[in-house]
């Protein structure tokens, strides 16, 4: 059980810093997943955690002690790997016993903590095996089995649902969360997969390039994001980014006056939720736009759109409403206080 | 990794440093008595750095040596290592081709024939090989020294393992642009083979330099010498005093070629020897 | 392994096959039955004629105590040869994979004695050791050691030990080298986390993934130690003294051709001959299994 703060993170490969200063608290039991797309740096900053790769300035702290210099097997951590990383020369048992066999656990007691977890993951029929007679799943639940039988104050997920196929990975996520909540460890989860985050995660730190760019509850960061990265990161259908001009004073959007005299400065852009957009008959939204194609879901469908000013637009609508045509130029209308600003740095543009 | 080395990481390259000072130092040594004199080298210890008789070893090692002059040997080993290596290749690679890509009757006879020659090192047969070599008359000559070493296992199998691995769509296309199994092997296979075939260069000229007993047997001639066996004629019998810097001056011009070779065509090397060996 | 797609010839293949069959057939195969014929008969004194005595000239191998003493030696040799090649090689390779930068320049320098001939490794390391001009023996005479691998067989021993072992520390080096790194850097990692130091992790982890290569390495060095020492042995000892390094392979020359003994040396070859068999049969067995491990 431990809390982690993370005070002005930095790393450096050679002379190029990829990590560019995080901040942030974890309280004890949280589940953190750290999402963001390939290369934001987000593996990084899970392993310096870890202590797999050292940290350039700043300082981590698990617990009440500062993690900086000591190794992996001090820190009392554990960690399931994208690839699992089991001992491929060992059974299922040996590997989940290997880390507390190392510690000096008596014999005794790492029988009785292998079987709890091999029962919590259903691996029972399946601990004189070795890794290679398993599938995936399997696979996976070992290295979570690995992970679970040390006891640590910290869990640290490195994409491990990344290898499974769609359905699996499904069931796995629901697992995971339930285990999580059952465990009440403080646990670290990186994903690329925006769904994952916010089906699993209590809070979320969205990385991008480097940087922790926001830091919420799901739900607070899908319907508040703080910048145009988070906006379109987290949500899918990802939302719609309409381009600003300005004209006699006035800010239009889709070609069409709308916004009045508002101050958004050079450069802004307007987001809109799919979800948020209605359509009504040409002329009576607050813009218009043409109809490409549609995609109907089944319990929803998806219109892609083109506006005058060539935004692309998707407009979610019911499954059994009958869709546009193609080609078809619609308007589209959105409620009060739907409208996110972004200026051109890409920050959130309070008040709007 | 986090890694509380501290002096961990000293000792390690401590450690590797020594390892390859042993490695080295017999080297080292040969080289610097290579240019030393031998009133230096008759009482020891000989000193660890180089002197200056580099040249006056050198020279006389090269054009008196011991039964032949020393350029003479180098002359036959280069002879032989090529020939070796160029022997074995030509023929393995044109074993495996027929064993890949024909259907013929005997064709896993032969290959079981061929795959029977790795348990037949010449170490093992030498008497006889000596026999036959003898009755044909081939002793003291290029032919004997080269031919019964030429016969090779691995390489016919590292040929063939790397045609196994050719798509077959390859072949198809060619055949249907018209080309028959010979245009097919010059113009298609063997350029896609030309690192393999410069890997094992690499290996065969060491194992054909560094032949010892099958020279040995099969020259009495001493201008039939090669440089690895030669080397040994200039060790002492008996009471005789050895000219050790010309020994050593001998031994590091008997290194030089494959060394050379290693040093400079080490990646492919490297890659080859533990590719040929799966 | 077969290929879908063949060409059709009848005699094509026929003449890329003659060279490597041809060359096989006239110094491989005949020479060898020649020797396994050979080894049934035994010249008469005058070499005149030859007499038939079946396994008379093995049983007369067996029972002679020089030739049983070469088994012994040879047998130790191989083991001390391949027990110290290996054991250096492996250190050197765990240390090298431990260094991120620089390895490659480490893998330079340990790759030399790969080129240098058996042979000429002996005159390297015999001039290393004469009893009289040696640096070592003059190094270990400051001890109070007097070195005379003349005199000494357990010297003698050692000294082609050495000589032999040096040789084959690149080989296996590279061998090493190479398995180390094939283990996944992930595997390693779980063991770090779980609580496993460097040596732990080491003997734990990656030894056993090694053992692939390690067996490999290990028929390997015990055919080099038969076969291609050869040189080193003629070159430092020949044999002596008293026959202490004569291993099974010298003994086959020396008595072929030394001691011109056309029976014996015969049968010694068919002895050999049945050792590389099973050696080679048992190190294709190991490869087959390594593509399976793990």
């Amino acid at each position: 059980m431990a809390d982690i703060t993370f005070t002005d993170i930095r790393k450096n490969y050679g002379r190029t810093e990829i990590i560019h200063g995080i901040d942030a608290r974890i309280a004890d039991g949280e589940f953190i997943v750290i999402v963001g797309p390939s290369g934001c740096g987000k593996s990084t900053l899970l392993r310096m955690v870890a202590g797999l790769e050292t940290i350039t300035s700043g300082k981590i702290a698990i617990g009440s002690r500062i993690v900086n210099e000591l190794e992996p097997r001090e820190r009392n951590i554990a960690m399931v790997f994208q690839n699992y990383a089991l001992y491929p020369h060992m059974s299922v048992f040996d590997n989940m016993a290997y880390g507390l066999k190392i510690s000096g656990v008596p014999k005794a007691e790492i029988r009785a903590r292998v079987d709890e977890a091999a029962r919590m993951l259903e691996l029972a029929p399946y601990l004189d095996r070795k890794p290679r007679q398993l599938s995936g799943g399997q696979r996976q639940r070992v290295a979570m089995g690995r992970a679970i039988v040390r006891k640590p104050a910290v869990f640290l997920f490195d994409e491990p649902l990344s290898n499974l196929d769609a359905k699996l990975r499904v069931q796995m996520r629901l697992e995971i969360k339930a285990l999580q909540r059952k465990l009440a460890t403080t646990t670290l989860y990186v994903t690329h997969d925006q769904v994952e985050a916010m089906t699993l995660a209590d809070r979320m730190i969205v990385m991008n390039g480097g940087v922790a760019e926001q830091v919420g509850a799901p739900l607070e960061v899908y319907a508040n994001p703080q910048t145009l990265f988070v906006a379109g990161f987290i949500g899918s259908p990802p939302m719609n980014v309409l381009k600003t001009s300005v004209r006699d004073g006035s800010v239009w959007i889709g070609g069409r006056h709308d916004l009045g005299p508002v101050a958004l400065g050079e450069g802004a852009v307007i987001g809109i939720r799919p979800e948020h957009l209605s359509i009504v008959p040409q002329g009576a939204g607050l813009f218009d736009a043409t109809v490409a194609f549609s995609e109907p879901l089944g319990a929803e469908t998806l219109v892609h759109t083109t506006t005058l000013t060539a935004d692309a637009v998707i407009v979610r609508i019911g499954g059994d409403v009958h869709p546009p045509q193609p080609g078809e130029v619609i308007g589209l209308a959105v409620p009060p206080g739907r409208l996110f600003a972004f200026n051109a740095d890409g920050k959130r543009i309070a008040g709007f | 990794m986090v890694e509380r080395r501290g002096i961990g990481t000293w000792l390690t390259h401590a450690g590797l440093i020594l390892g390859i000072a042993l490695i080295c130092f017999p080297i080292w040594v040969a080289f610097v008595a290579s240019t030393l004199s031998q009133a230096d080298l008759v009482r020891p210890p000989m000193p660890l750095i180089p002197g200056g008789h580099a040249i006056a070893n050198y020279s006389e090692a090269l054009f008196t040596g011991a039964n032949a002059p020393v350029w003479l040997m180098l002359v036959n080993s280069m002879v032989m290592a090529l020939g070796i290596t160029i022997g074995k290749i030509v023929i393995s690679i044109l074993s495996a081709y027929a064993i890949v890509y024909f259907r013929f009757p005997f064709r896993m006879l032969f290959f079981w024939l061929i795959f029977l020659t790795l348990m037949l090192p010449v170490e093992v047969r030498i008497v006889p090989t000596y026999e036959v070599v003898a009755g044909l008359g081939l002793l003291n000559s290029y032919t004997g020294l080269i031919l019964p070493l030429v016969a090779s296992a691995t390489a016919t199998f590292l040929f063939r393992q790397l045609f196994l691995t050719i798509p077959d769509e390859l072949v198809e296309a060619a055949r249907v642009d018209g080309a028959g199994p010979v245009r097919f092997f010059i113009d298609i296979l063997l350029p896609m083979s030309r690192t393999n075939i410069a890997a094992l260069f690499v290996i065969l000229f060491i194992y054909g330099w560094n032949q010892y007993l099958w020279p040995l047997l099969v020259t009495t001639d001493p201008s039939m010498n090669t440089i690895v066996m030669g080397i040994k004629q200039m060790l002492p019998t008996g009471d005789d005093v050895a000219k050790w810097p010309v020994v050593m001056a001998t031994a590091m011009l008997a290194m030089l070629p494959p060394v050379l070779v290693v040093v400079f065509m080490q990646n492919l090397f490297v890659k080859g020897l533990v590719e040929s060996e799966k | 392994m077969e290929k879908r797609v063949v060409f059709n010839s009848r005699w094509l293949p026929y003449l890329l096959v003659a060279p490597q069959v041809a060359v096989t057939a006239i110094f491989f195969f005949w020479p060898a039955a020649q020797a396994i014929y050979q080894s049934a008969f035994i010249p008469d004194p005058f070499g005149l004629k030859t007499q038939f005595v079946g396994f008379g000239n093995f049983e007369y191998l067996f029972g002679n105590a020089f030739y049983r003493q070469s088994f012994v030696t040879t047998a130790v040799f191989s083991v001390l040869v391949t027990v110290l090649s290996m054991s250096f090689a492996l250190w050197l390779a765990a240390m090298a994979d431990r260094i991120i930068k620089g390895s490659g320049i480490y893998r330079t320098l340990l790759i030399w004695p790969y080129a240098v001939a058996p042979a000429v490794a002996g005159v390297l390391w015999l001039f290393l050791f004469n009893p009289f001009t040696g640096i070592i023996s003059w190094l270990l005479a400051q001890y109070g050691y007097t070195w005379n691998h003349g005199l000494n067989g357990g010297q003698a021993m050692t000294l082609v030990v050495i000589a032999s072992a040096w040789k084959q520390i690149s080989y296996n080096f590279l061998f090493f080298l190479a398995g180390l790194q094939a283990i996944p850097k992930s595997v390693i990692e779980a063991a770090a986390i779980d609580g496993a130091s460097f040596w732990k992790r080491f003997w734990t982890i990656v030894f056993p993934l090694l053992s692939p290569t390690t067996f490999f390495l290990l028929v390997v060095n015990i055919i080099y130690a038969f076969f291609d020492t050869f040189g080193v042995i003629h070159t430092i000892t020949q044999g002596g003294p008293q026959q202490s390094t004569t291993i099974l392979v010298y003994k086959v020359f020396a008595d072929g051709f030394v001691g011109q003994d056309l029976g014996s040396s015969a049968a010694q070859s068919v002895v050999l001959l049945v050792l590389v068999s099973l050696l080679t049969v048992i190190q294709f067995k190991f490869i087959e299994r390594r593509v399976h491990y793990g």
